[in-house]
């Protein structure tokens, strides 16, 4: 009797529950709260099982280990970094009566040395408080951060699996066709698509779409900007979508055109498997491995969101925050933020350590 | 299992081709906030841009124009601005009775009497009177409540003190509640244009036993009381404010039922969603865009009390001789910035906005390249462009002049204007400048503590007098950058805000600004800006003045 994969069973379960998710968000329906309860169980039972039942209590402990003391170092040296660089949070064109700013300051403890206000905030992450921003008055970091980090989010996970769903075939397609017209335009586009920036693709996409140049039945199609129902998230999605994309289908090109050549490829072909089965399951199978490594930080950075998508198409998520509390010096908000950001990478990063064992046994963590 | 996977991929392809996204455009926006669903329907709402989320809504503490916006679309002050057209078509912001019916000063004005409107009520249904008033000015003028705005209030009898915590009744402060509807205010010295604080969004009345209650949660949209024509239903954070009629409102009740700001602060995005008929009102114009949309005829312009100009460090070696300064301004021709910036900016040789009273174009330096060589020769300097002009004259004995230096904040515009006056002065004196741009709160820091040769500033009036302007280069002004101090200026500038006499009073600022460009010239005056804006055709009566714009309450929507 075959035993049932437990680990595979799992992710199945993973992998249906946020296709569900995905589709009742598309369709623009409530996504009922149960699904998330259940996405977090599954997330909780798949690390359990990873954790007890494959031994790897011992590594997961080290990287926990390792990730608080990035977190830590992360933070200091962020929290050093903000207050040497010139002009303080509360400078403005019209300034501010000198009594009137050291009442400010009090409030926000700025008056007090370095090394105090440093401990404070410490001891504030280790409780969960990031503080409040200076800039948005009244509103916690973390309210900030629950409110428009899943905009990005989301904005970024679609991004992500557009480049993904685009990215691989793409790149098989040219390595399979190698050297011939095919190979070249799936190149240029790939090529293109590292190159051309954002700013410039996604005014073209409103171009096209929102005011139908040079197609004129196009017109009015999708709307140029806001963030309100599946509609429009397309263009931001595909802008923010292209990019890595392209770089995902130029590096599974080159390693399945690497792998295409070895032994055991030559070994299926001469058993008389399919084309099809041949590069999907044998060769892609194991050409992914260097796309993974790039996977981690792509994602980490998609996900937390783009500042020219979100600026451009008026998204209201957390990449315009990355970028304007540093011009602010909103110092609560710039180091909250870095601190998810630095979360996601982590995370992100630890994900792929695990699915490369997914895609090559032969890796040990 | 397996097999399932491109059956699942199908269904996903499905879904999205199936969504009608033609669809996209609908006649109601669904706005969910804290739970509850709210609707508004695309006929009777504004949709207006707001430029980027209020840092805060606390009117006493809140300094920025965005707040102001919202702010004064569901507040409202003893006074309040009315956008009206004056005899040369021109859109000024006059003042009119707001929550005060009338109002007097005695002979000398340093006493002022508001009789307020009976019967007005904030959105809960408690009775608006004087002794909230008086308690919201308590809490104004007190220190720990750091109102930027404290200290513009300072000539009311006994605020300074309070407020530096050397009083600590404030009952000994000039701010009195004869009645339930009428207000006393005592003056230390003659201040005419009183009303026209009382416009400005940090004298508005507060409840303070709101504040009591639930602390600096009471600006919450569930919580917050106004008395505006508007109420604040909804705050989608970067994104979208959502206002409705407030039926309790005091005065005529407004005809356009919702509004819904937006925030969006990138140009093409704005122009776009205008183009798409989802913005009624876009004034978020970018400079390059001005040419183009120059003879749109839903194409406005109005003017604004606010102007851009230079300041000299006067402590300078070079800079610190007047003749010098004098040189410069007269070797740069505003008109032709102006010409640069497009959307029909005015030139200014003085330090007060087109439009504001005592604006007067004759005041200050006019382009004079001959004069202003000569007069940089008189100063005893001299550059390459004076030598060859002064062809046959023993000029060996002058210095050569230095290079100096001009610093502003990264912006395209302010790129481009330092560009124009870098090649002006060059062309005309022979000057030779470098231009520097720094990022803005560094250019902040740098303009206080190591002030630039020149540097880049801009003013915007807090009221509608020149006070708001001539008050920015006093002595003791913390936005005078120029090190400039002028002890005659100061006492003319102190008279002419206490003059009630507007003839003058008139003259009296015609003394300043002479004084101030003519001889001793620490500033470079360059132009008053305008609002541009592009106004969809159902929008009717929507008049954009130099102290408020995008104000609703007098706005109408036409049915199509």
């Amino acid at each position: 009797m075959k035993t049932v994969n437990m680990g595979r069973a799992i992710s199945w379960g993973l992998i249906a529950n946020i296709i569900s998710i995905i589709l009742l968000d598309l369709s623009d329906q409530d996504i009922p709260k149960i699904l998330w309860y259940l996405l977090i169980i599954w997330g909780l039972t798949g690390s359990g099982y990873f954790i007890f039942f494959q031994n790897k209590f011992e590594y997961f402990l080290k990287r926990l280990l390792e990730a608080f003391v990035s977190l830590f170092v992360i933070a200091s040296l962020c929290f050093i970094l903000l207050r040497t660089i010139p002009g303080g949070p509360f400078d403005q064109e019209r300034a501010l009566p000198a009594e009137v700013k050291a009442s400010i300051e009090k409030k926000y403890g700025l008056d007090r040395p370095l090394y105090e206000q440093y401990l404070k905030y410490m001891l504030g992450i280790a409780k969960g408080d990031l503080g409040e921003s200076y800039k948005y008055v009244g509103r916690p970091v973390t309210e900030i951060i629950m409110e428009s980090f899943p905009v990005s989010f989301q904005m970024g996970f679609y991004s992500l699996i557009l480049a993904l769903l685009m990215g691989i075939p793409l790149g098989v397609f040219a390595a399979y066709y190698h050297n011939r017209i095919w190979d070249h335009l799936a190149m240029f586009f790939a090529i293109s698509g590292v190159a051309l920036p954002s700013f410039f693709v996604g005014p073209l996409l409103v171009m096209v779409f929102c005011f139908g140049v040079p197609f004129a039945f196009l017109e009015g199609s999708l709307p140029p900007a806001l963030w309100e129902s599946p509609a429009y998230y397309i263009l931001p999605v595909i802008t923010l979508g292209i990019r890595p994309a392209a770089i995902i289908a130029r590096l599974i090109r080159a390693s399945v055109l690497e792998v295409k050549n070895s032994d055991f490829i030559r070994t299926a072909k001469a058993k008389g498997l399919g084309t099809l089965p041949i590069l999907y399951k044998h060769i892609l199978k194991n050409s992914m491995i260097p796309c993974l490594s790039v996977l981690g930080p792509l994602s980490a950075g998609i996900l937390s969101g783009s500042f020219v998508n979100e600026i451009l198409f008026a998204v209201p998520g957390m990449g315009k925050h990355l970028v304007q509390s540093v011009t602010n010096r909103d110092y609560p908000l710039v180091l909250g933020l870095t601190l998810i950001y630095s979360v996601l990478l982590i995370l992100a990063n630890f994900i792929i350590d695990i699915l490369y064992v997914v895609f090559d046994p032969r890796i040990e963590l | 299992m397996k097999k399932l996977i491109p059956f699942i991929f199908l269904v996903f392809a499905l879904i999205l081709s199936s969504c009608h996204f033609k669809s996209w455009k609908s006649e109601e926006f669904k706005v969910e906030f804290s739970g509850k669903k709210q609707i508004f329907s695309i006929k009777n709402t504004i949709r207006l841009n707001f430029h980027s989320e209020p840092p805060q809504i606390d009117w006493q503490k809140a300094s920025d124009s965005i707040s102001a916006h919202l702010v004064n679309n569901i507040m409202q002050g003893l006074t309040s601005y009315q956008n009206v057209k004056d005899e040369k078509n021109l859109v000024i912001s006059k003042i009119v009775p707001g929550l005060a019916e009338s109002w007097e000063p005695n002979a000398n004005a340093t006493k002022w009497i508001f009789h307020l409107k009976k019967n007005v009520k904030w959105t809960d249904g408690v009775e608006f009177t004087a002794d909230q008033f008086v308690s919201s000015f308590e809490r104004l003028m007190t220190a720990d409540t750091a109102s930027e705005f404290a200290s513009f209030l300072f000539f009311i009898q006994n605020a300074q003190d309070f407020n530096q915590k050397k009083i600590k009744d404030f009952s000994k402060v000039g701010v009195h509640a004869r009645d339930p509807w009428t207000l006393e205010f005592s003056l230390n010295q003659p201040v005419s244009y009183l009303p026209s604080i009382l416009a400005h969004y940090s004298t508005f009345p507060v409840r303070t036993d709101l504040i009591k209650k639930y602390g600096d949660h009471w600006v919450d949209v569930d919580k917050i009381q106004t008395l505006g024509a508007y109420k604040l239903q909804a705050w989608q954070h970067d994104k979208a404010l959502w206002l409705r009629r407030n039926d309790s409102y005091f005065g005529e009740q407004p005809q356009i039922e919702n509004i819904v700001a937006y925030m969006i602060n990138e140009a093409s995005t704005a122009a776009n969603l205008y183009d798409t008929d989802q913005l009624d009102i876009n004034d978020l114009i970018s400079s390059t865009d001005i040419p183009k949309l120059k003879n749109h005829k839903e194409f406005r312009t109005g003017i604004n009390f606010t102007i851009q100009y230079y300041g000299f460090n006067t402590k300078n070696e070079f800079l610190k001789d007047p003749l010098v300064r004098k040189a410069i301004n007269l070797a740069i021709d505003r008109k032709q910035l102006v010409k640069l910036m497009g959307a029909g900016q005015k030139p200014m040789n003085s330090f007060l906005p087109y439009g504001i009273f005592a604006y007067n174009e004759d005041i200050g330096l006019k382009f004079d390249p001959a004069l202003a060589q000569k007069l940089l020769l008189q100063a005893g300097y001299k550059t390459s462009k004076i030598e060859q002009s002064m062809n046959g004259f023993d000029i060996s004995s002058k210095k050569l002049a230095p290079r100096i230096q001009i610093q502003f904040n990264t912006g395209e515009d302010n790129q481009k204007v330092a560009e124009n006056i870098q090649a002006q002065i060059f062309k005309n004196l022979g000057l030779e400048i470098e231009l520097k741009s720094e990022e803005w709160k560094t250019y902040l820091k740098h303009v206080k503590t190591q002030t630039p040769d020149i540097y880049r500033s801009g003013w915007s009036a807090d009221f509608a007098d020149p006070e708001s302007f001539i008050g920015v280069l006093k002595s003791n002004s913390e936005n005078n950058n120029t090190k400039w101090k002028s002890e005659q200026y100061d006492k003319l500038a102190v008279q002419a805000a206490s003059e009630l006499n507007e003839k003058k009073r008139l003259e009296l600022y015609n003394q300043i600004q002479k004084l101030l460009c003519e001889e001793d010239v620490p500033v470079i005056p360059l132009f008053s800006s305008v609002k541009a804006f592009m106004i969809k055709k159902r929008v009717q009566n929507y008049l954009s003045g130099p102290m408020s714009s995008l104000i609703m309450k007098d706005t109408r929507l036409e049915q199509q």
